[in-house]
């Protein structure tokens, strides 16, 4: 095989994080597009319970302003 | 009881005096409720990822408090929205008790924005992005934490930052003219 795919791991899991802080931006920014979509669970790695929780937190910074909701038209 | 944490945006507009009015009105609604603080501190002054009411920077303000009551839960968060001040709300359930904060961190939003505006000075003079000037900054920092300190003998630190970046850039510069 010329090429292999690289392992997949739980960035939460990896480093023992149980909840996940909406007002923690850095760590979410990890978790979205440029334009500032969610990432799919298959291309983050991250387990099924912590993506629930992620999306939430995620949701809930959008709402506060602290993280977009889009970023098309900062490019345009 | 149930724990929650409410953070809400002020105007960026507003001085310090008419904040802490504000931060007053929402203390005395919450104890006029029966809910007891925890903590009520403000954050700090952040650029909101996209505008609100034409407000492009707004006042962070955090509110933990806990009570059992849902009935007054709503009502207050009513209360909230009719502040013409508080541009957005928003109050989430917490599952643990949060840490009560006994000491009183540094709430000067003037200071803030001045040593911020001299930092994004730095990013855009070092635009090589060396690595010397990244731990100039992490000090600055934490220079920003420190209460005991006189805001003079901060200026002169600052002072002292910029001079060492500029000096740095001149280097980089030299050595780009040697190759």
């Amino acid at each position: 095989m010329a090429f292999q795919s690289r392992r997949k791991f739980c960035y939460f899991k990896e480093n023992n994080i149980t909840e996940i802080d909406y007002k923690d931006v850095k760590l979410l920014r990890r978790f979205i597009t440029d334009q500032g979509k969610i990432m799919p669970r298959r291309v983050t790695g991250t387990s099924a319970k912590m993506h629930r929780k992620l999306v939430r937190a995620i949701k809930q910074a959008r709402n506060i302003a602290l993280m977009p909701y889009s970023n098309i038209s900062k490019e345009n | 009881m149930k724990y929650y944490e409410s953070l809400y945006i002020i105007n960026p507009n507003y001085e310090q005096d008419r904040l802490e009015g504000i931060m007053k009105t929402v203390a005395d609604k919450i104890s006029e409720y029966g809910f007891s603080i925890i903590n009520h501190r403000v954050w700090s002054k952040k650029r909101l990822a996209y505008s609100i009411q034409k407000h492009k920077y707004g006042t962070f303000v955090l509110l933990h408090f806990e009570t059992e009551s849902v009935e007054k839960l709503n009502r207050f968060e009513r209360f909230m929205v009719l502040q013409n001040p508080i541009i957005r709300n928003q109050t989430v359930g917490l599952k643990e008790c949060p840490e009560v904060e006994t000491e009183k961190k540094s709430v000067d939003l003037d200071k803030n924005i001045k040593s911020m505006t001299i930092d994004d000075g730095l990013s855009k003079k070092s635009a090589s992005g060396s690595e010397d000037v990244k731990i100039d900054k992490s000090k600055s920092l934490s220079e920003k934490g420190d209460m005991g300190e006189t805001p003079n003998e901060q200026e002169s630190k600052e002072i002292e930052t910029l001079e060492k970046s500029e000096e740095i850039v001149e280097v980089e510069k030299t050595e780009n003219n040697q190759e």
